[in-house]
């Protein structure tokens, strides 16, 4: 009883120390996946979701991480979990016990935000063509569009894959779409372009490659703007055409 | 809370830049980091079979105490009690080296280097990308209420040089601990320099508080941290509104949502320009008796909160540039029915190139009695981005949980512990029957 109570805090002091690292990058992905399977299958037990579709890949790899685990008690999952842990961080326990000791009263807490899943869970489906654009997943955007998907297709707000590929400035697969034929002009539901988006994110390189590729700086959204009065300071970038200057 | 890392700059850790190039692989990262962050959550709560060796030693109530079911303890004082006679005269020993210093903040030159002091060495975020910026005004605000006194804003200072290393104060207030007011003092601004975290001041400290505040006659303390101390009173959660999503995610303090766009993002936090409420203007002087009144009927009904004078309200209440804004809302009749409030408590962004400060308002105490809640607290969001604020933030005490979802407030990876010291309670307390707020 003694044995495996103190096993379960072990496990839960590890855990404590994985989530205070895993923001700052010191956790490869691949070291990641296999925490998270462990976790999954000592807290949860064996998988029983069914695989998820080929195109989404996260939750392909989460799944797998898990399910390859089925056979595994929660305590040996436990136990593998603290020495995977250990091996990735030999001192993790010093770090654990100093955060606990140094403290004292008398302050506040700086404290930042954390995205839960309900924010998270919308948006166009997981391995939709507009995901994987703005994931910068180019050869995985080429493929659906090889067999069959519709390069200009919205979403509910109105977007394309270039939209979400210029949001989040992914360049390859920018030059993919427009080499593809994607309409490279096309309105939001607020009237925004793509440009507009690269605006907006400050993706100097991004608003360049578009305005190559055609796009028109001269496109006002339902406020009013041109993509390089989305935001303050974007009029001065030397890209603009001097007709929209 | 104090910690003892060195600094982030010297660890030469860079803020994580918001847009990695390969897409796809950072966002399978982040996904896997948010479920740790939230396994986290879950798994602090268990955290508190630890010793503690200054803490046990300390009128305070202990977790040990959990174990001993049959026997109820007393509500009320943990010491036998005390008079001011039987308090030690002479101040605690320091290290060889260190002096005590009475720190006068109205002084221009000692304000700023508390400032100082605070500002390279205060309360960091767990992975070192902010640390709070209190400004010299908000610490000359926070210090000085109604019956302050000089000799509880304590310092300690190198010797030979007169370096300031660490900080810690207190002032009065009345609180109320479910049925018993008390005259106490509320404890903050613990703090002490990165390269003396392994000196064992930070109990040296509180026990030359302590000394100063009981040679007042006065035995219990109000204090909060982020770590779990024997023993939480209540334990509240942060939350936080985005006020501008864009710098927020740039800096690290958010993230962009992996299925939404940024434009999307902007549209949902978008506030209206105005406020919308009839009659909201800055709270001024003339409204303290009627603010008074309203605060006390509406702190009657938590179990934790404090009872305040018309001095502390007029003291706490009137704004101040950049330290605490007040609103009220006054009726035709020129009644005032509501209140609405919150301080600015900025943060150093460390190490981004683009972005220096974080601009936080916190919400301080704010009564809903003619105007809807969720209206009121929409306008006091509205008046935080007129001026120039990154982010509202709140715990979930008072009746915060009715209108935190609903206006978008995100939850926050940071929980703040209440404590009393030298006083116990039958029981601990929901956040939402706390309705104190420390600064």
């Amino acid at each position: 009883m003694a044995d495996s109570s103190s096993l379960e805090s072990q496990f839960e002091a590890a855990a404590a120390h994985v989530a205070s690292v895993a923001g700052n990058g010191h956790l490869n992905s691949d070291s990641l996946l296999q925490l998270y399977g462990l976790y999954k299958q000592a807290t949860e037990g064996p998988c029983t979701a069914f695989r998820p579709s080929f195109f989404d890949r996260k939750a392909r790899s989460k799944w797998a991480a898990w399910k390859q685990l089925e056979d595994m008690p929660a305590e040996q999952a436990q136990q593998r979990y603290i020495e995977l842990v250990t091996s990735l961080s030999p001192s993790w326990q010093e770090h654990a016990r100093e955060k606990a000791s140094t403290g004292g009263p008398g302050g506040p807490v700086f404290s930042s935000l954390v995205n839960s899943e309900e924010e998270v869970d919308t948006g166009p489906p997981l391995g939709s063509l507009h995901l994987l654009a703005s994931e910068g997943d180019t050869s995985a955007v080429a493929f659906l569009l090889d067999n069959g998907a519709h390069i200009d297709s919205r979403d509910a707000e109105g977007c394309t894959a270039l939209h979400w590929a210029a949001d989040r400035g992914s360049l390859e697969v920018i030059q993919l779409l427009v080499q593809r034929g994607a309409a490279v002009n096309v309105h939001d539901s607020d009237g925004q372009t793509p440009l507009h988006y690269a605006a907006l994110n400050d993706q100097r390189e991004v608003c360049s490659a578009l305005l190559s590729a055609g796009a028109d700086a001269s496109i006002r959204d339902h406020a009013g703007n041109r993509p390089q009065e989305v935001e303050e300071g974007l009029s001065s970038w030397d890209i603009w055409p001097d007709t929209t200057a | 809370m104090t910690k003892g890392k060195e600094s982030a700059e010297e660890n030469g850790k860079a803020v994580e830049p918001i847009k990695a190039p390969d897409g796809a692989s950072s966002s399978a990262q982040r996904n896997l980091q948010e479920q740790l962050v939230k396994l986290q959550l879950r798994s602090q709560q268990g955290e508190t079979k630890k010793t503690y060796a200054f803490w046990e030693t300390q009128p305070v109530a202990q977790f040990k105490e959990d174990g001993n079911t049959l026997q109820i303890l007393e509500e009320g004082p943990i010491d036998a009690p005390k008079t001011t006679a039987d308090v030690r005269q002479e101040p605690y020993n320091l290290p060889a080296g260190f002096e005590w210093s009475t720190c006068d903040v109205n002084d221009k030159k000692i304000v700023e280097e508390v400032y100082q002091l605070l500002t390279m060495n205060y309360v960091e975020d767990d992975d070192n990308m902010f640390r709070f910026k209190y400004s010299q005004e908000f610490l000359q605000w926070a210090l000085q209420p109604p019956g302050w006194q000089s000799e509880w804003v304590l310092g300690v200072r190198v010797s030979t040089s007169g370096k300031l290393v660490a900080f810690i104060t207190g002032v009065p207030a009345t609180v109320r601990a479910r049925h018993t007011a008390i005259s106490m003092v509320e404890i903050n601004f613990l703090c002490v320099h990165k390269k003396l975290r392994q000196k064992r001041l930070a109990p040296v400290l509180i026990k030359e508080i302590t000394r100063r505040v009981n040679l007042h006659g006065i035995w219990q303390a109000a204090y909060t941290a982020g770590v779990v101390l024997p023993k939480p009173l209540a334990t509240a959660q942060y939350w936080h509104r985005s006020l501008n999503p864009k710098k927020l995610i740039s800096v690290g303090f958010s993230r962009l949502a992996p299925r939404m766009t940024l434009a999307r993002t902007l549209k949902l936090y978008k506030l209206p320009e105005q406020p919308v409420t009839e009659g909201l203007r800055h709270l001024e002087p003339k409204d303290v008796p009627q603010v008074a009144e309203l605060l006390r009927g509406h702190l009657a009904q938590f179990e934790l909160a404090p009872e305040f004078t018309e001095a502390e309200v007029l003291h706490y209440l009137l704004p101040v540039e950049g330290v605490i804004d007040a609103y009220v809302v006054e009726g035709p009749d020129g009644k005032v029915t509501d209140l609405a409030s919150y301080y600015t408590l900025p943060s150093t962004i460390i190490g981004n190139a683009q972005y220096n400060t974080l601009k936080a308002a916190f919400m301080y105490y704010t009564v809903a009695s003619r105007t809807p809640l969720l209206q009121l607290m929409q306008d006091l969001l509205v008046m935080a981005h007129q001026k120039g604020h990154d982010v509202f933030n709140a715990l979930d005490i008072f009746d915060n949980e009715k209108f935190l979802k609903e206006l978008k407030f995100g939850i926050g990876d940071g929980r703040l512990r209440y404590y009393l010291y030298n006083w116990r309670l039958a029981r601990e307390l929901k956040p939402q029957e706390v309705g104190l707020v420390l600064l």
